[in-house]
């Protein structure tokens, strides 16, 4: 009895453990597997042809470029690769002059499917509960029928398009709503944020105002806890995210045109030409030395079209000249260069796996 | 990513010592007026080659197709019917200038021509002639110039021709022209329409191509009459009217379409006096081009601009001397989307000089100086000889300097013109060795040019693109040809024509081939006329090209075949005939990611009475 007793109850505890632990995996984020599964993606834009993929490894001793095509041959990812997002188990590859995004597994970047209707000139996106929000283009001229699309990940589907009335491009998510850069190729002026629940745009701050002849644009959004910064041309404005929305600006025209935001472990870093600049959160000045400049070099353009910081590197994209192969080069966060790779053309973006 | 939207709205290119042409042309003893006679008399040195009406009727009607197959002009097209710009020797699209019966019509906007904007129906005759040519047609002419031309004569008759032409997706092209003439008066008037729904299968079931098709009508009015034998009043008139839908890589790209409208008029009265021949001309050129980016919606980005040019030409002939000066004003107005509302004034002067030493030997000389308030203008000038050694041999040298002035999208684009652009220049010599027997005709040239300042758009500060005079360019290259015709019989007869061109074409920092530029180029048209029947075949072959500066891209090369066949009724008066394009059903590219037909077919009937 007494050991039937104990059986059922290492049973039911055996039973019980074995449940917690299924639990415990559930809950544990599983070892991704696929051949990309480890390591920095770098967008590559394309120019007249399709853009594409290119992986380095996290010890940043390799590059494989035509990841996509490799993987899945005969297929490409449309024209004008403009930014990816995730979701756990995809990627979604955004390409805004086919109208297209590609959604593939995001450690094998196995071709999982694709939107293909509903889109216009589409630009960044996120994904949330199940759907996907991405910013559209539609007309060049003005910004009046800019919207985000609203995409069931399951069909892959546009279910709704919200026109928000201006410029849209970037997004960010936080406390379940998106904020939307309210200006797109450096012309606007406004985040516009949009609540999910309810799928309509709930409040538009806007930041500065031009004057005849001024041509203030922004051109990064990032939020950082209950902070959002937001860089244009010439200024870094943080808002703080509460009822009262106090703006501090921090002038940085003394740089020349500043863009590329990003801001890791409390430090903000952007760039200003060929030189990358850092500077504290709450600073008031801007900041008299660059971390890291190029050296000048005579055919390079298109610098810092892709930049971002992460794990204690920089990376910046240089496309020379949109018909030739771009090149991804890599600073430590002080600035000392690390190694550099050939990509593929107009390297614009970098993601992590 | 603003420099998409600008790559968008960017794109969006006689007298050899004897004429011919592949075709026998009976030598008509009739007063014809040519309509450019610059180009008769001062082109020594250099070879140009004439595409008559009858190559011009038997080719398809876009100048891309007429020039693919009959000339060493590389063509970059964007798909069957699409945009379509020229490398002539080596150069960029805004480098070969298109000459409208003597008026340079390349683009104020781009400096390019579409080629596949020119319907070749609407002229008599086309004009190829390679190299320099700036100091008589200005602007672009450095890989050489394109002619467009209209005759007039004042025999007595009254003619009717008439075209109809059916083919593979729905391709429709008909001309119609009337040429009236009585002893004072002459009108020649031509129709064209060309349609088609260019809805052609890619190769290997990778899709169709979708939102390509595209029409085009032109008409073109040209009278003359003649007071008396020294005195001629001329009139030209032209409009073009064009739609296109700009075809797709992807189906869910968006689709769009562009619209050109184009109205060419020039007034022109000739009158000679002791050894003195005076032409004073009137020109107005209009441009009109609609962009949509997206045919769903009304929105659309535009650009037009009206041209006046007034041109005064004094010809000096004593003997075996020709002087000729030019005095031109152009004042050019135009507007566009992002270009706000811009004229510009160009007045040149250019002073010729020909001189016959004996009837072996010949040499001219030209200088030309243009005053404008827009760019530093460089003297340009020209030089060429031509000399007979033996019946059959023509030796022949010219060298000139020439240029390419900026555009208005390179000096007034919103925010990213460059208002302190100088012009391209291009300094070049050329040698030619032409041999005449019988039946038989053959010619080498080899040219050398040096291009520098080249603009271009490159990305500057916080990623705005702005033109530059950047690039420096070295060319050299040959240009050959080969023409025979032998007669077996008098019902059978052989015909052919072919070139071969070989041109290195390189950026001098980076010591790299150009893109979209070929090694190689081969054409060949052949025809055997077996009494009422001629059977022709034309191949062509064009060398793979780089399509990334850093040699990281590369289309193949590709070779294309036609089977034609041609019965003429007894009458004279039909003929009938088939046309197997592609014949080979060669899978190509001629711009990366743009598929071209495969194999496709073409019916015709020609009337004259």
């Amino acid at each position: 009895m007494k050991i039937r007793k104990f059986l059922s109850l290492s049973l039911l505890a055996s039973v019980l453990l074995s449940s917690c632990s299924n639990d415990d995996d559930i809950n544990e984020v599983p070892e991704p597997t696929g051949d990309y599964a480890d390591g920095v993606i770098v967008l590559n834009e394309g120019s007249q042809s399709a853009g594409s993929i290119s992986f380095l490894d996290t010890e940043l001793t390799t590059v494989e470029n035509m990841v996509f095509e490799t993987v899945n041959p005969g297929m490409d990812l449309g024209n004008f690769v403009q930014s990816m997002f995730f979701d756990d188990e995809n990627a979604y590859i955004i390409s805004n002059g086919s109208n297209l995004i590609t959604v593939v597994d995001r450690y094998s970047f196995e071709y999982k499917g694709q939107v293909d209707s509903g889109l216009n000139v589409p630009l960044y996106g996120v994904a949330y509960n199940g759907k996907a929000y991405v910013t559209n283009v539609a007309g060049f001229s003005d910004g009046s029928d800019d919207y985000i699309a609203v995409i069931d990940l399951e069909s892959l589907e546009v279910e709704e398009s919200v026109v928000a009335g201006s410029k849209l491009s970037a997004l960010q998510i936080s406390d379940d709503l998106i904020y939307a850069e309210g200006a797109a190729y450096g012309d606007g002026n406004t985040v516009k944020v949009f609540d999910p629940s309810s799928n309509s745009f709930v409040k538009t701050i806007t930041l500065f105002e031009n004057a005849e002849g001024e041509m203030e644009g922004l051109n990064a959004i990032e939020i950082e806890g209950n902070s959002l910064f937001a860089l244009s041309n010439e200024k870094l404005y943080k808002v703080a995210l509460n009822a009262a929305e106090e703006v501090a600006v921090l002038d940085l025209t003394s740089l020349g045109g500043v863009s590329n935001l990003d801001i890791e472990d409390d430090i903000i870093y952007f760039t200003a030409g060929k030189s990358v600049y850092s500077i504290s959160e709450d600073a008031t000045e801007a900041p008299e030395e660059a971390i890291l400049s190029y050296e000048s070099e005579s055919d390079q353009y298109g610098e810092m079209y892709g930049f971002e910081v992460e794990g204690g590197y920089i990376y910046a994209g240089d496309a020379p000249n949109f018909s030739s192969n771009g090149k991804v080069r890599i600073y430590t966060i002080t600035g000392e260069f690390i190694t550099d790779f050939t990509v593929g053309v107009g390297p614009n973006g970098f993601y992590f796996n | 990513m603003r420099i998409r939207f600008l790559l968008i709205v960017l794109p969006l290119w006689l007298f050899t010592s004897k004429l011919f042409s592949q075709t026998r042309e009976i030598t008509v003893l009739d007063t014809v007026l040519l309509s450019d006679e610059k180009l008769e008399k001062f082109s020594t040195g250099q070879r140009v080659y004439k595409l008559s009406d009858s190559v011009l009727t038997k080719n398809q009607p876009l100048l891309t197709d007429v020039l693919s197959f009959n000339t060493s002009i590389y063509f970059k097209e964007n798909g069957r019917g699409m945009v379509s710009s020229p490398s002539f020797r080596g150069t960029t699209a805004a480098q070969t200038a298109v000459v409208w019966n003597g008026i340079n019509i390349n683009s104020q906007f781009n400096g390019q021509m579409d080629f596949n904007t020119v319907n070749a129906a609407a002229y008599d005759n086309i004009l190829v002639r390679g190299g320099g040519g700036s100091v008589v047609y200005g602007t672009g002419a450095i890989g050489g110039s394109i002619h467009l031309n209209n005759s007039l004569s004042f025999n007595r008759k009254q003619q009717h021709r008439f075209l109809l032409q059916y083919g593979s997706f729905n391709t429709v092209d008909a001309r119609y022209n009337l040429k009236l003439a009585q002893n004072k008066w002459s009108l020649n008037m031509a129709i064209a329409r060309n349609s088609s729904d260019n809805d052609y299968d890619y190769p290997n079931g990778r899709g169709k191509n979708l939102n390509g098709e595209y029409y085009n009508n032109a008409l073109n009015v040209t009278m003359g009459y003649r007071f008396n034998s020294k005195n001629v009043l001329k009139f030209i008139s032209e409009v073009y009217d064009g739609k296109r839908h700009f075809s797709l890589i992807r189906p869910s790209e968006n689709r769009t379409k562009y619209l050109d409208f184009n109205n060419r008029n020039l007034l022109e009265w000739a009158k000679e006096f002791s050894d003195f021949r005076q032409v004073t001309r009137l020109a107005f050129i209009r441009e009109n081009y609609k962009y949509f980016e997206n045919i769903d919606a009304e929105n659309y980005s535009y650009g037009k601009a009206g041209s006046f040019i007034a041109k005064y030409d004094l010809n000096y002939k004593h003997k075996e001397l020709l002087l000729n000066t030019v005095i031109q004003n152009t004042y050019t107005k135009g507007e566009g989307s992002s270009l706000g509302n811009n004229s510009r004034n160009i007045f040149s002067i250019a002073v010729l000089g020909k001189h016959r030493v004996t009837s072996k030997f010949q040499y001219e000389a030209g200088i030309r100086k243009e005053v404008t308030a827009n760019y530093d203008s460089p003297l340009l000038y020209s030089f060429g000889a031509d000399y007979k050694i033996g019946n059959f041999y023509t030796l022949k040298f010219n060298a000139s300097k020439n240029f390419r002035i900026p555009t208005y999208n390179d000096l007034y684009w919103s925010s990213a013109g460059n208002p302190n652009l100088d012009p391209e220049t291009s300094l070049q010599a050329e040698i030619s060795n032409e041999f005449h027997l019988k039946n038989f005709e053959t010619g080498l040239t080899i040219y050398y040019n040096k291009i520098n300042d080249m603009i271009r758009w490159l990305p500057g500060e916080s990623g705005i693109w702005r033109p530059v005079n950047e690039d420096n360019v070295k060319i050299y290259g040959l240009e050959s040809y080969l023409n025979w015709h032998k007669t077996f019989s008098k019902d059978q007869v052989l015909t052919t024509y072919a070139t071969y061109a070989y041109t290195v074409s390189k950026d001098t920092e980076s010591n790299r081939q150009l893109i979209y530029i070929p090694y190689h180029k081969i054409t060949g048209n052949f025809s055997y006329n077996y009494h009422a029947f001629t059977p022709s075949i034309q191949l062509l072959y064009n060398g793979s090209v780089y399509t990334r500066t850093d040699y990281s891209g590369e289309l193949s090369g590709y070779f294309l075949a036609n089977l034609g066949i041609n019965y003429a009724f007894k009458n004279g008066k039909l003929e009938a005939g088939a046309k197997i394009n592609n014949l080979f059903n060669t899978e190509y590219q001629n711009v990366e990611d743009r598929w071209m037909p495969g194999t496709n077919f073409n019916l015709y009937l020609n009337f004259k009475f």
